[in-house]
């Protein structure tokens, strides 16, 4: 699939400053926004708000995965951010998430948007990973790990 | 256990063939010596010749030694009498099928206890809760419900563009945690399997789910591209009870309900009735009308005449113009299974939903909970206790040797609901959401007996 292996690197923010849910979500649009041109910030943080009003995408295990679908978007971006003080998320386990890969898709991309979560999804699983996520210094380490992956 | 059916008509065939199926000692009673021979060919039941209203009949069938007493005969009276002479003997539960509104519409409760019957059952009334727990999904074609409506099974027809189409089950798989479900079962020509992973979802299958209720939203978008809602437009063909009973409770969610019936004195009683539905005298096969009345702009179309033809015929020609669904009254068990290809969504059968309340409460006793057969389909899905017994105890799911044609759905332990994964770790007490096909219903109670 290699989503993963080809993040940009703009896309990658190690330190995000947002303390809560919402802002964290503004953080990760807008930082795609700026990557991508005819997106709309506001048009994509209420996609992805909407999504979190159905079930958080906490999914658990520290990790978040705030995801959509945008009409008129021609491809699939994903855009990674890491707080190591960690976000209240209403994940699964209760417990705060620190790791987050934003995924957006066009709308009728319908069937690789579901592949893009899952190979999302089986990277995360791994503890190592994620470990790895947590202990890396700068966006080229993360760069790197990224890049590792199948 | 001992169980004396009266009756031999399609309820009492039904509930014959899965009790005694289930190795139950069946005794059915019938006054239609035609009947009985036919079934006593087809099932391993003991029939006896008489009136279930009759002492005598009763007595020589053995009642003194009966612990289940169901009477589902098409007379109200002699289902009721025959329970109440049943009181005199040792009998445990007993069960009567009645058509009548006027013995359950007020206070049921209390007319159950005063005729000392447990359960009371209407065949128009379970159909109606039927048809309102199914428009609420709107996309699904079957809904049933567990741990208290908080675990749903759904069933799906794939259908070609949605995102589940060609991915195999362990692609599925893999959204585990992001989106929890469990597919627990494809229909294909009629065949249900169990899919392992390699399994692909094909156009055409019918997709067997299990998820919590919360999760149907956004299950249900990522999988098929849709999105269930109440419907908002509405029409009914066929204005007896059950027709009457739906457009009532649908008014009461606000939906706009156009109600086609062709008897001109019953219109006058529907439209006296019903605040705000609409209510049309014509046959449900009069295309010019239903057109002009916005058929062909309906969410749902529910047919639920008194004939089978009709229903069908008005649920093509509902769908042919438009309509986006249809439910549909089908009596003649023997159709069912063609209906699937001729496009009919949703065929609900009142012999089965009947036998199905019935089942529900006569295995409410043991270790099973809960049990819903599926329609059209010969799985079934049962809620039950595994026992507390160290077995169990952190054994994880890949590791269990369930049995072929079964599998879990949902695991209940305290309030909390888990969609389980191979990993999950059984814990005794839990109490298990299990789907299987017909044949594993006695490895299941094997694997799980004490």
């Amino acid at each position: 699939m290699g989503l993963i292996a080809n993040i940009k690197k703009d896309l990658i923010i190690p330190e995000l400053h947002a303390t809560s849910k919402k802002e964290v979500l503004h953080e990760l649009a807008a930082a795609v926004v700026k990557q991508y041109q005819g997106l709309d910030e506001q048009t994509l943080y209420q996609i992805l708000l909407d999504r979190e009003n159905l079930g958080s995408t906490g999914i658990g295990d520290t990790v978040a995965l705030p995801h959509g679908k945008i009409k008129g978007f021609g491809e699939i971006a994903i855009c990674f951010g890491r707080s190591r003080d960690g976000i209240a998320y209403d994940a699964l386990d209760g417990k705060p998430a620190h790791l987050f890969f934003l995924l957006i898709a066009p709308e009728d991309t319908a069937t690789s948007y579901l592949n893009c979560l899952a190979e999302l999804s089986r990277f995360l699983k791994n503890a190592q990973t994620r470990s790895r996520l947590m202990q890396a210094a700068d966006p080229n380490e993360l760069l790197a790990i990224f890049a590792q992956t199948e | 256990m001992r169980i004396m059916i009266v009756g031999a008509g399609m309820v009492g065939y039904h509930l014959s063939e899965k009790l005694s199926g289930e190795g139950q000692e069946v005794v059915l009673i019938d006054q239609d010596d035609n009947k009985l021979r036919r079934i006593e060919r087809d099932l391993n039941v003991l029939p006896v010749l008489g009136s279930g209203a009759s002492a005598r009949v009763l007595e020589e069938a053995g009642i003194d030694k009966t612990d289940l007493f169901i009477a589902v005969t098409d007379s109200d009276e002699v289902n009721l009498i025959s329970c109440i002479i049943s009181k005199q003997y040792n009998v445990k539960t007993r069960i009567a099928r009645v058509r009548n509104e006027d013995f359950y519409a007020q206070g049921t409760a209390q007319a159950e206890r005063a005729l000392g019957i447990d359960l009371l059952i209407s065949p128009d009334l379970a159909i109606t809760e039927e048809i309102m727990r199914l428009i609420t999904m709107s996309q699904a074609f079957e809904v049933a419900e567990f741990a208290r409506g908080r675990i749903e099974l759904l069933g799906y027809n794939a259908q070609a563009g949605q995102p589940c189409v060609g991915k195999s089950l362990q692609d599925l798989r893999d959204l585990q945690g992001i989106y929890d479900f469990v597919i627990v079962a494809i229909s294909r020509n009629n065949k249900t399997i169990i899919p392992r992973g390699k399994d692909r979802i094909e156009v055409g299958d019918k997709v067997y789910l299990v998820m919590r209720k919360k999760d149907v939203p956004p299950v249900e978008n990522l999988l098929f591209n849709a999105a269930s809602h109440a419907p908002k437009n509405a029409f009914i063909v066929g204005g007896g009870t059950i027709g009457y009973l739906v457009a009532r409770q649908m008014e009461q969610k606000k939906i706009n309900v156009r109600l086609v019936e062709q008897n001109s004195k019953r219109c006058e009683f529907l439209a006296e009735q019903l605040e705000h539905t609409v209510v049309l005298n014509s046959n449900g096969l009069e295309a010019h009308d239903l057109l002009d009345e916005g058929i062909d702009q309906a969410d749902l179309v529910i047919s639920v005449t008194n004939s089978d033809t009709t229903n069908i015929l008005s649920s093509l020609l509902a769908k042919h113009h438009g309509a986006k669904k249809c439910i549909t009254h089908i009596t003649n068990p023997g159709f069912i299974p063609m209906l699937g290809k001729l496009g009919i969504d949703v065929p609900l059968s009142p012999r089965q939903v009947a036998a199905n309340m019935i089942l529900r409460f006569v295995r409410g006793g043991g270790k099973i909970v809960n049990i819903t057969t599926l329609q059209g389909s010969d799985a079934e899905v049962i809620e039950m206790k595994i026992p507390n017994n160290d077995k169990f105890a952190d054994l994880p799911l890949k590791y269990l040797e369930f049995p072929m044609g079964a599998i879990i759905g949902a695991i209940m332990r305290g309030g909390e609901i888990i969609i389980p994964t191979g990993d999950t770790l059984l814990q005794p007490n839990d109490n298990l959401v299990v789907f299987f096909t017909k044949d594993a219903l006695q490895a299941v109670e094997n694997l799980f007996g004490e």
